[in-house]
């Protein structure tokens, strides 16, 4: 059979910048490039010719299908790829017409990988037809998010419609650009006149609720969704994303309860889709309901144990399968399953959920099994900071030596790349392995600019204050030219903080002095200031003209030498600025010097200076020793100065619960007969039972240095540039 | 008119003075003679009997009880045999049922439906209803076997394999259930010997089986109750009356090693031979509720529900299939986040518990989670008309939940003017209440008599007008102050106060609610509750706190 034509189309407006390397991606080898473009005002038609692509022009009538039909009418290939500019193919077009060669399918569904951010596992993906024969009639409706569907099924049945596994990415989503392209108030506009238009279009309007939630308005999308879910029909093939959506929405929301009784009612329709096990499991821990939330992640990674058939598996695992034969460049086979069935974010039926479930061992104390989740998740994306953390975390539980875990993390990231040996340092950071940090050796782990500050950190805190003074003025002084086209501001003023308290720290002679001079404005005089009184002793300091930029340097000095264990430094620091000692003191809490702090605290405290967290951490000591009442007095002061202040409210209510045990204890003991083994025993065991989920909340303050955790990965999806995606 | 059919009550007795009058006052006018067999009483169980016109039978005691029943069968001249125990009475609403029971001479044997309470009263709860054969046509070969759990209905079906029998729907109430089911475990341990003395010698009797399960059951010891089960349900003919009873306890059993899945297959096996066995459904419904399946678990539990009250030849639960089954599945409404329905089916289930203010606590704290709490008292008024017409205690429910200002509500509206003479008359002690452990032994011993001078208290205002109406509106204004306040500003002491002036209210003063260190438990939980409730939407910890505002105790009203 003759190898059949393959041509690939696009629709483009002002892509001069995505453009190549989208073309790029073809290598040549489509059969015909045809490119309507409905009314660029850059050099995209020329750069879409010099590509040798047809290009035909047509004034934009807020129609996309309108668009892509023209596009259609112009096509002489037997086949078409429909494409967009900031898309990327990644199967190569020779694999694809190979696998045309003997199909009798009529289209092709393809997986698209939607990147949203620069991390590996900033993934989404989804499946869409994209390739169809020519001449069939098939052709684009709707006027956004057009799509071919209705048309063939329509024509000639969905069973003609096979999956393909080839690969498309998708960078439209990047934050960067999508700020770019205003194109989320392009689609706004678009789908609100389409609604007006139609307002019955259950498609419409779930687009619009997507794009709503692009645009941070939470609650509108929230309403579409609801309503378009209460109207689509069951089998329709994006409901599914819908619910996904929705709860997404709701878990960010914080509406909990509307989260559980959609997935108890949809759960059961969709058991096979992971990204609503996970969104369930989430919805679960939120609660304080941590075993069910176990459950729930299970279900979500069930079958990431079974090695990923290329087909059947389900979005992640076909992709990377997927991507690996075409890679080896084997040909593609037209399968009749179809793959991906999900709209799913990367990793949720894996990496995800496993790291959950070590999180989750973690917190209950089962640290050889929190270990064991970890490590699958690893081998599913080994560069998974989570799970990176988790398993380190999990080690030193165990008892394994700071070196060993850093030999191990270093086995598995690997050193041969800057994100592997990035990952692991960040990871022994995270888990404050100084010692392991400072000990790693050179020639695997050159010095970079991404992990100077956790690196020289170690180096001061392990006492070895000239390898770090040496590689902080190198880099510095290699970093003043180059900055201005950098512009990482906040890097370079972290290192400089990094250097002067090594600097200060250092008593010996400095064969090379730092140069405060060199620093930027406004750190530089604030920088200046402090070394004058520090070094000359002055008692009287001079209050340079910006006093506020100096106060909240001096603030971070003070945290930062506390971090860095250099305890005199602070001191110092706090007395030559006593206005200071409140930072002091909380940067001794954080750091989880106790002792010290505490006889801080409570001078603090009788001085009449509580501010700040004050009364936070002297209520989480009295609490932490079990004087309650007068924990609650210190929560209620914080709460009288920071209304807002939800740690201390749920300390607060838990110092109560732990005073209502202790009484129905006594009620317990003054009751000798029938109260005693019945309902007083009860109220106390849901009184427990209480205290467990709030202290499952994180309230209290979490110490590091090889206790805890440093941060509870607990709501990923709670900052608002949540992944979505439009079909 | 042809005479009707005589029916012979028959009893084994020993030392039973305190439950033979009930009993034999319960068959009057149904038992046309009454055969005691004494076991060997020394206290006045034979003249009792004997007052009742019994025939007693003096039958020493041979660690035997099929061979005393039937030393009372021998004599007894009635066409039908009536088994009692001491413990247990004839409903009275059932004695018509009987005697045309009786008239069905077409019948060899009726079941009865044995009620279990937990207490010693009628008013106590049941726990079980459990079908038992326990009246039979008296003929010499129909004889009681069994050393222990003698049996009748094995003999009855050998002897006449065509005998048919009725599940009737009589009742007969059997105290002191609870008592029994604790029963010392030596006295466990004698019957297993006993019963492994008769699997010797009849290895494969299913019946055998079956007790030995129920008694490893007692003991603890599910594994072991399993393999008799199992044996049991091998050997049994498929119609013999405990046959869904062997599969609820297969249930029950791997239930309780843990084996969900087991058991949830275990109750398919038994709802395909038993579909209208609401207790299955119910069960099954719990186990879903476990494994968090609540879909499954609700269609489950609606089965249960459709079917209702147990057809007769069941053993079955008290509420399977009706208020517990509504109250487990308002349960699973707020697992799914559906407050409404889940007030909606726990007010179903109060209307229909024997003992309904747990449940209506169990309402009350699901509307005002719900932030339904202004609604309360109409909602009760309207839906639980039993709460309604008990506005002092559910006064002081309310209040015992934090709902200030429905409290308050409610006692303005119910003219708790009228009922406070008696406070006024015991002002100063109640004015002295912040001193402790003293009000706590006053409260309890004021209880009564503030209970007996509630009826004549309409008169109460026009002795003293002006301070009862002041104390009124100072008790009832206070609830209002504390309704307003913000949460932030209540100390405990506001609280206590206000729950130690509540047990003034006639006719509560009673148990837990008066003892103060309950009582400041009590506080404590209000304040944690008001915090939390505090808490913004948004805050990331707010799903967390919802879920504790529901798990914290409930308030125990006294019964």
């Amino acid at each position: 059979m003759k190898k059949p034509t393959l041509g690939v189309h696009l629709i483009i407006r002002n892509e001069a910048a995505l453009l190549p390397q989208c073309l790029d991606s073809l290598a040549g080898a489509a059969d015909e490039i045809v490119v309507v473009d409905t009314g660029s005002t850059d050099n995209s038609a020329a750069i879409a010719t010099s590509y040798g692509a047809k290009v035909y022009h047509m004034n934009w009538n807020y129609d996309f299908s309108a668009a892509r039909n023209t596009g259609l009418s112009h096509a002489e290939t037997d086949w078409i790829l429909v494409l967009d500019a900031d898309e990327i193919l990644k199967t190569p077009v020779g694999t694809i017409t190979e696998m045309l060669r003997n199909t009798d399918a009529m289209a092709f569904t393809v997986n698209i990988e939607n990147w949203l951010g620069s991390l590996p596992e900033d993934r989404l993906t989804h499946n869409v037809i994209r390739l169809f024969r020519n001449g069939a009639g098939y052709s684009f409706q709707g006027i956004i998010h057009e799509g071919l569907d209705a048309s063939i099924i329509g024509k000639h049945g969905a069973s003609v419609i096979r999956s393909s596994g080839i690969e498309i990415i998708h960078l439209g989503y990047l934050p960067g650009l999508m700020a770019k392209k205003d194109k989320i108030s392009r689609n706004e506009h678009l789908l609100r006149r389409a609604l007006a238009k139609d307002p019955g279009n259950d498609f419409y309007s779930y687009n619009l609720a997507v794009t709503c939630c692009q645009n941070g308005q939470l609650e509108e999308a929230e309403a579409l969704l609801i309503r378009t879910i209460n109207r689509a029909p069951l089998q329709a093939s994006y409901r599914p994303s819908m619910i996904r959506d929705l709860a997404k929405i709701q878990l960010s929301l914080n509406h909990i309860k509307a989260v559980n009784a959609l997935l108890a009612r949809e759960l059961p329709r969709y058991s096979d889709y992971p990204d609503l096990h996970f969104i369930q499991g989430q919805s679960w821990e939120s609660q304080g309901l941590t075993e069910r939330a176990f459950q729930s992640y299970q279900r979500a990674a069930a079958g990431s144990e079974e090695p990923a058939a290329p087909v059947e598996a389900s979005s992640t695992g076909v992709t990377l399968e997927a991507g690996a034969a075409v890679n080896a460049g084997a040909t593609l086979t037209a399968g009749a399953a179809l793959s991906g069935k999900y709209v799913s974010e990367k990793g949720m039926n894996s990496f995800r959920p496993l790291a959950r479930m070590g999180a989750i061992s973690l917190q209950l104390g089962h640290f050889e099994e929190a270990a064991r989740w970890f490590h699958r998740a690893l081998q599913h994306h080994v560069l998974y900071a989570p799970a990176l953390q988790g398993i380190a975390s999990a080690f030193q539980r165990l008892d394994v030596p700071d070196q060993d875990i850093a030999t191990l993390l270093t086995q598995l990231a690997g050193t041969g790349q800057a994100a592997g040996r990035s990952a692991v340092i960040h990871a022994l950071d995270a888990v404050c392995a100084y010692e392991a940090i400072a000990g790693l050796p050179q020639i695997d782990f050159p010095l970079e600019k991404e992990t100077l500050p956790a690196r020289a950190s170690a180096w001061i805190i392990t006492g070895r204050l000239q390898e770090a003074g040496a590689a902080l003025r190198e880099a510095l002084s290699l970093l003043r030219d180059t900055t201005a086209m950098e512009g990482d501001m906040e890097n370079l003023h972290r290192l400089w903080m990094i250097a002067a308290i090594c600097r200060w720290q250092d008593n010996r002679p400095q064969p090379e002095p730092l140069e405060f001079a060199d620093a930027p404005e406004p750190l530089r005089s604030a920088l200046l200031l402090v070394d004058e009184q520090l070094t000359q002793h002055n008692t009287a300091p001079v209050l340079p003209g910006d006093a506020g930029n100096l106060s909240r340097v001096i603030a971070e000095l003070i945290r930062l030498a506390v971090k860095l264990r250099c305890g005199g430094l602070a001191g110092r620091l706090a007395g030559l600025f006593p206005e200071h000692r409140t930072d002091w003191a909380e940067a001794l809490y954080e750091s989880g010097q106790l002792e010290e702090a505490g006889e801080l605290l409570i001078t603090l405290a009788g001085d009449q200076q509580a501010r700040g967290k004050v009364p936070f951490y002297l209520a989480e000591m009295l609490f932490d020793k079990g004087h309650y009442g007068e924990a609650a007095d210190w929560f209620q002061h914080m709460l009288a100065g920071t209304p807002g202040h939800e740690p201390s409210r749920i300390g607060l209510s838990l110092s109560y619960l732990h005073l209502a045990r202790q009484e129905l204890e006594e009620a317990a003991d003054s009751f000798p007969e029938i109260y005693a083994h019945g309902p007083l025993q009860e109220d106390m065991k849901a009184t427990e039972q209480a205290i467990a989920v709030l202290n499952r909340t994180a309230w209290h303050t979490q110490w590091n240095s090889h206790r805890y955790f440093r941060k509870e990965p607990h709501h990923e999806a709670a900052n608002p540039d949540f992944p979505l995606h439009d079909c | 008119m042809k005479p009707r059919t005589r029916i012979s009550l028959c009893m084994i007795v020993k030392n039973e003075a305190d439950n033979l009058p009930q009993c034999l006052k319960s068959v009057r006018g149904v038992a046309d003679e009454i055969v005691v067999v004494d076991t060997g009483s020394t206290d006045s169980s034979v003249q009792i009997a004997s007052s009742y016109g019994a025939r007693i039978v003096d039958f020493p005691w041979n660690g035997d009880f099929a061979a005393a029943r039937n030393a009372g069968l021998k004599v007894a001249r009635g066409q039908w045999i009536l088994v009692l125990d001491a413990d247990e009475e004839l409903d009275q609403g059932s004695a018509g049922e009987l005697l045309l029971c009786a008239e069905h001479m077409e019948y060899e044997a009726f079941f009865l439906r044995i009620h279990n309470h937990k207490g010693t009263s009628r008013s106590s709860e049941t726990i079980t209803v459990n079908p038992i054969l326990r009246m039979f046509r008296n003929r010499p070969a129909y004889r009681f076997s069994g050393i222990i759990h003698e049996q009748i209905a094995s003999v009855i079906v050998r002897e006449s394999p065509a005998a048919a029998m009725h599940l009737s729907t009589v009742i007969i109430h059997h105290y002191g259930y609870a008592d029994g089911v604790v029963a010392k475990k030596d006295k466990i341990r004698r019957n297993v010997d006993l019963l492994k003395e008769q699997l010797k010698r009849s290895p494969g009797d299913a019946f055998h089986h079956f007790n030995m399960a129920v008694e490893y059951m007692r003991l603890g010891e599910y594994d072991h109750a399993l393999e008799h089960i199992h044996v049991s349900l091998d050997h049994v003919e498929p119609d013999t009356s405990y046959v869904h009873l062997l599969h609820k306890y297969e249930i029950r059993c791997r239930a309780v090693n843990g084996d969900v899945p087991g058991a949830l297959a275990a109750c398919e096996r038994g709802i395909a031979l038993f579909p209208d066995y609401p207790d299955l459904h119910h069960i099954k419904g719990v186990l879903l509720l476990q494994t968090a399946a609540w879909i499954e678990a609700k269609e489950a539990l609606r089965q249960a529900l459709d079917i209702g009250v147990s057809p007769p030849g069941y053993h079955t639960e008290s509420g399977f299939g009706t208020y517990a089954t509504l109250s487990l599945l308002g349960q699973l409404c707020q697992e799914t986040g559906e407050d409404y329905e889940a007030a909606a089916f726990y007010t179903k289930a109060a209307r229909l518990h024997p003992e309904p203010w747990p449940l209506i606590s169990r309402l009350v704290r699901t509307l005002k989670c719900a932030g339904r709490e202004s609604e309360l008292n109409g909602w009760l008024e309207q839906h639980v008309s039993l709460a309604a017409a008990e506005p002092r205690k559910l006064a002081v429910l309310l209040l015992n939940e934090g709902c200030y200002g429905a409290a308050a509500e409610l006692l303005a509206k119910n003219g708790f003017n009228d009922a406070l003479e008696p406070m006024e008359q015991r002002g100063q002690s109640a004015s002295e209440m912040d001193s402790g452990s003293a009000g706590d032994s006053d409260g309890v011993a004021k209880g009564e008599p503030v209970n007996e001078s509630d009826a004549p208290a309409a008169q109460g205002p026009a002795g003293s007008p002006g301070t009862a109406t002041e104390d009124s509106g100072s008790f009832v204004m206070a609830l209002q102050k504390t309704a307003a306040a913000p949460a932030a500003s209540l100390s405990r002491e506001d609280i206590a106060v206000l729950l130690e002036r509540s047990c003034s209210i006639p006719g509560q003063s009673t148990g837990l609610m008066t003892n103060p260190a309950y009582q400041h438990s009590r506080s404590w939980i209000l304040l944690a509750d008001s915090v939390l409730a505090s808490l913004p939407a948004s805050a990331a910890s707010s799903p967390a706190a919802g879920k504790v505002r529901q798990l914290l105790p409930l308030p125990r009203m006294a019964d």
